[in-house]
């Protein structure tokens, strides 16, 4: 046995990942194969497609692309205002309990993963609730406040689908986030604020303002809520969305961010900042569930697209072609950040 | 229900003779609590033979249809539209299915899967043309689509002997369609019409018109009906009214179709229009986001909140019905065929409509109801009274090169 | 540059304020911020990941006016004392349970195999299967449910699929299909976490049971699998997690055949009954814990792994 064994010890670890490799090969590599095809084909369900050799339809990308350029841009927008909420709000909080967690690290990160406890339907079902109409928040902002109008809707605007995509894959930054920043050796940390002399408040108040403020300004314009003077402007939320913003940003950045945050911290946290945003990015831009449960056909995304073209249109070469711009658009995103980044561990497994 | 209701209409025996179908023919005497002196003594299996099928369209008779008599085998896969059935009390069961299951000794699996017609057609078609069983033995779809695939040979002949109820008591104005004008692939189930529903309490007055729908004080609490069928057809008889479109619903053409979706496009863009739903209507004005849509007529009716109402519009409502069909290859077909023939039971068919409120294709539905509850009776939900019927339209019938250019500037409104 | 001399700047002045006997306001307004600014932003933060879930608990309890679960009526147990009382609702859970269970068993084996290979040995292609494991986790669920919904919709029509594959095996869409797509799912899941558990771990623990003789078969199972352990066992529970919980992928993949999640997505368009919320609030009580049970299980058999230096 042992012998049979060290013979051929080269073809040991080929056998150990044959089954696990065929699977994915059958069920990962050859039914993007067949998406591919049907990308390229043409025709309609009564007729039946016809595929390559046959014929090759490339203009089913253009076309597509064209076509549905808006659920593309609000694929881009929702997803990328999504990641950046997760990481303004993610950041801090993983730097608060590696840092200052003490003896409740584990207790605060469990209740950063409590959220994968329930149902993924469930919780965007909530929002709806907390959102609705008769929902507490409009309680809150219209009965009781006073701050918006009586018509005044936050499900099926922007707001709803961007904060309901925020709260699903906000444990996503949060978690690599913490790893990182956690490996963060304090000695460093100390040695970097011996050298440069202590906090550095007031750049980090400004700094923390700045990107507040900034956010609620990208969530204006993104959400569609930019016409701050016109006749469907919502002054009130706006106006509290950039206080808020930009005072919470000053309080957090005056306290957490230094020179020896800027330096060392924050650099060493870049893994965690790299896998965080990618872990929300991609299932972000991809979802129809936030869009469809929350949004208006004004905020489809383009999982919208590619659901409804898929399952309920049966156009399958419009929607192939739009999943595989969604792919390719996505690795070759990858790709870009993580040279931007620099990070070159971003095959080394350490999710 | 009684040997009186029987009496009344004589067709019905005479079908019952002539089918024979020992299951079919026990199953409507037990229903109809005649006494088992009467029955004729049929030979085991029935005499039903595809031969008997009368009028069979070229589509459909080339593939031999399975069991179409012997015994009722379950279970039966039934698709059909939410809100479609009775419940009893706690909601937990369907009296009309329980009974159902109990006469046949079958399983129904019920499953409220059609939201629209063109998704669930979307699930169905490709097996249909893989020449797959679609896995249902009974579907739900309405004129137009049922059409469609009647006419693409989509669809098994349903056994005249085994739903002799069906074709004694199916209301005369249903029959003799043009594309199955013998009943022999459909059976309607409901008809309902398409208007305007609204909370009350969030609209804080009644509505009457299909212009309310685009009244500024309900911005972004306004949901319309996905496709083309219901809501283009309803938008085009408030143009007309307003004369910027001569052509009746059924008639629309393409042109007619351009004006509508350019009518309502500033509405999508503007948040106006929040959404366009299938049945999800009823969620949305279940959590207050919708105050007024476009919805079909009993729904709010048997699954709204208190302050839900429907209406029919002043400048007219769009009539349609829902057909059931056996789809191409249906392994249960004879328990589908029982199905229906149960479901025309004039008992079976009011109390249905008692609880659904929509309007049943089965003659002496009124008399029965308005023997338990005459306020019911008066319902125009069940009962359109004439001023209704005088301005319902049906829904446009298309090629299909229209249907895609339709569809074409429908997915430009609903952003996919 | 001028960060630099800014932050000098401030530095003298706070080093100048910390010469002073008194505290200056400015000096309290800064220690409170310090002390109480990213405390409190963090618990809003968790706050705002907790209220969804009270949600979810609290309207467990409600009896809803209507069919519509969503707006606040009345207190009420109806629901917990009749948790399965909804048409499918029982069967959709037992599919998911049973799909979830099954998926695990299968992704966690053929994952760890892959992980084990990957750590354990230097062989040709292995930088390129450990970027091949990765493409699927970074590859959007909607692509992923896509592509096997062309694949399992080709078997039957298109060739080579339909002469190759034993028809009923991939479609009609049904339970094999599910299974198919969550082990699909779950392996690259689970050969990243068991990775990063036995990355570290001594392999002259190995070698020297090797060294008194044991053969690899019995260094595997005494030595390595007690080791690995907590790693599978996590992956296991990631598999499990992942996929009694996924709508996106087994929505294309589910045909006629109802998971929770894909019942819950049916249901809501016509009713939403509080019994959803009674399952998503036992689901979460019994994560929570299997979770508890789990962590304080892996930390005891931490504590006796020793120490790598």
């Amino acid at each position: 046995m042992g012998q049979l064994i060290h013979r051929y010890k080269g073809a040991v670890p080929y056998l150990l990942m044959l089954p696990g490799l065929l699977w994915l090969l059958l069920f990962f590599v050859v039914p993007n194969i067949q998406m591919f095809i049907y990308s390229l084909s043409d025709g309609t369900l009564m007729t039946g497609f016809t595929s390559p050799p046959e014929v090759w339809v490339f203009s089913n990308f253009w076309d597509s692309v064209s076509r549905f350029s808006v659920n593309f841009g609000n694929s881009i927008v929702y997803g990328g205002l999504a990641t950046i909420l997760c990481f303004l709000i993610g950041y801090p909080l993983a730097y608060a309990i590696a840092f200052r967690g003490g003896r409740y690290k584990n207790l605060l990160l469990f209740l950063v993963i409590a959220p994968f406890f329930t149902s993924f339907l469930i919780r965007t079902i909530s929002w709806r609730i907390i959102l609705g109409n008769d929902g507490p928040f409009l309680w809150v902002m219209r009965d009781f406040l006073g701050l918006v109008p009586a018509n005044f809707s936050v499900i099926g605007t922007p707001l709803a689908v961007v904060g309901g995509l925020t709260y699903q894959f906000l444990p996503f930054m949060v978690l690599p986030l913490y790893v990182s920043i956690e490996k963060v050796d304090r000695r460093l940390v100390e040695a970097a604020q011996d050298l440069y002399a202590g906090p550095w408040r007031r750049g980090g108040a400004i700094t923390g303002a700045l990107l507040g403020a900034l956010v609620a300004v990208a969530l204006q314009i993104g959400l569609g809520y930019s016409q701050l003077f016109g006749e469907n402007a919502a002054p009130g939320i706006v106006a509290i969305a950039a206080i808020v913003g930009g005072t919470a940003g000053a309080l957090v950045g005056a306290s957490m961010i230094s020179q020896a945050f800027l330096r060392v911290t924050l650099p060493l946290s870049l893994p965690g900042v790299f896998a965080g945003s990618i872990l929300t990015f991609i299932p972000a831009i991809g979802d129809y569930v936030n869009a469809h449960l929350l949004g208006s056909p004004k905020t489809q995304m383009i999982g919208n697209v590619i659901q409804n073209r898929f399952l309920a249109q049966n156009d399958y070469p419009t929607a192939a072609a739009l999943a595989f711009i969604l792919m390719a658009a996505i690795l070759i995103a990858i790709l870009l950040y993580a040279r931007a980044l620099g990070t070159e561990e971003l095959s080394g497994g350490r999710a | 229900m009684t040997a009186v209701d029987l009496a009344g209409h004589p067709i019905t025996r005479r079908a019952v003779l002539k089918g024979g179908s020992l299951v079919g023919l026990s199953a409507f005497l037990a229903a109809c609590g005649v006494g088992s002196g009467t029955t004729p003594a049929p030979s085991p299996g029935g005499a039903a033979t595809p031969g008997t099928t009368p009028g069979t369209t070229p589509g459909a008779s080339a593939t031999p249809a399975p069991a179409t008599s012997g015994p009722v085998v379950g279970p039966l896969n039934f698709a059909n539209w939410p809100a479609y059935i009775d419940l009893n009390d706690d909601e937990s069961a369907s009296p009309t299915l329980d009974e159902f299951r109990a006469k046949h000794g079958i399983e129904v699996n019920y499953v409220e899967d059609i939201q629209t017609n063109e998704d669930f057609f979307a699930t169905i078609a490709q097996p249909l043309t893989s020449g797959l069983d679609t896995g249902w033995d009974l579907i739900v779809l309405t004129d137009y689509m049922a059409a469609r695939l009647v006419r693409a040979g989509w669809v098994e002949p349903i056994e005249a002997a085994n739903v002799p109820t069906a074709h004694a008591n199916v209301r005369d104005e249903l029959r003799g369609l043009e594309w199955d004008p013998d009943m022999v692939y459909h059976f309607p189930w409901q008809s309902g019409a398409t208007g305007v529903g609204y909370n009350r309490k969030s609209t804080g007055r009644d509505l009457t018109s299909i212009g309310d729908l685009f009244d500024t004080a309900f911005k972004g609490k306004v949901t319309l009906l996905a496709g083309y069928q219901d809501t283009f057809s309803l938008v085009s008889l408030l143009l007309r009214e307003r004369g910027d479109i001569s052509n009746l619903p059924p008639d629309l053409t393409l042109d007619d179709a351009q004006k509508i979706k350019d009518f309502l496009a500033p509405y999508v863009d503007s948040g106006h229009i929040r959404a366009f739903t299938g049945n999800e209507y009823l969620q949305d004005f279940g959590s207050g986001d919708t105050w007024v849509a476009a919805v079909w007529s009993g729904d709010l009716a048997s699954s709204g909140g208190e302050d839900d109402r429907f209406v029919y519009p002043t400048e007219g409502s769009i009539i349609w019905t829902d057909n059931m069909l056996i789809p191409k290859g249906a392994a249960h077909k004879r328990a589908a065929e029982a199905m229906i023939d149960f479901v025309y039971d004039v008992n079976n068919a009011a109390r249905l409509a008692a609880w659904i409120y929509y309007i049943s294709p089965v003659k002496g539905v009124a008399d029965v109801i308005r023997a338990t509850d005459a306020e019911l009776a008066d319902n125009p939900l069940l009962f359109p009274p004439a001023d209704v019927t005088a301005k319902q339209y049906a829904q446009p019938d298309l090629t299909n090169e229209e249907d895609l250019a339709f569809n074409e500037l429908v997915a430009l409104l609903e952003g996919k | 540059m001028r960060d630099q001399r800014e932050g000098a700047i401030i530095a003298g002045l706070d080093a100048a304020v910390r010469g002073a006997r008194k505290p200056t306001p400015t000096q309290r307004v800064r220690s409170v911020v310090d002390r109480w600014s990213l405390p409190l932003f963090s618990a809003a933060a968790i706050t705002y990941l907790m209220v969804p879930i009270a949600v979810m608990i609290v309207f467990s309890f409600n009896k809803p006016d209507g069919k519509f679960n969503f707006v606040w009526h009345e207190f009420s147990l109806d629901a917990w004392a009749s948790p399965l009382s909804r048409p499918g609702l029982s069967d959709a859970l037992w599919t998911s349970v049973v799909v979830a269970a099954i998926a695990t068993v299968i992704a966690t084996a053929l994952g760890t195999l892959i992980a084990l290979a990957l750590v354990r040995y230097r062989f040709r292609g292995h930088g390129a299967t450990n970027l091949f494991i990765l493409i699927p986790m970074a590859t959007p669920e909607i692509v992923l449910g896509a592509s096997l919904l062309s694949l399992f919709v080709a078997s039957a029509s298109v060739e080579p699929f339909r002469s190759t594959i034993p028809p009923g095996l991939l479609y009609p869409l049904g339970f094999n299909t599910i299974l198919i797509a969550h082990v699909m799912f779950n392996i690259s899941y689970v050969v990243v976490t068991v990775r990063a558990r036995i990355q570290g771990f001594d392999r002259h623990l190995e070698e020297a049971a090797m060294d008194l003789g044991a053969n690899e078969w019995v260094t595997f199972w005494k030595v390595t699998f007690p080791l690995i352990r907590p790693g599978i066992m996590a992956a296991a529970l990631l598999a499990f997690a992942l996929s009694i919980d996924d709508f996106i992928i087994t929505n294309f993949t589910s045909g006629l055949t109802n998971t929770f999640p894909v019942w819950v997505w049916g249901t809501i368009r016509n009713n939403l009954p509080p019994q959803v919320h009674v399952i998503g609030t036992a689901m979460f009580l019994i994560a929570v814990g299997l979770v508890a049970t789990s962590t304080m299980m892996s930390a005891r058999g931490q504590k006796r792994v020793p120490a790598t230096p």
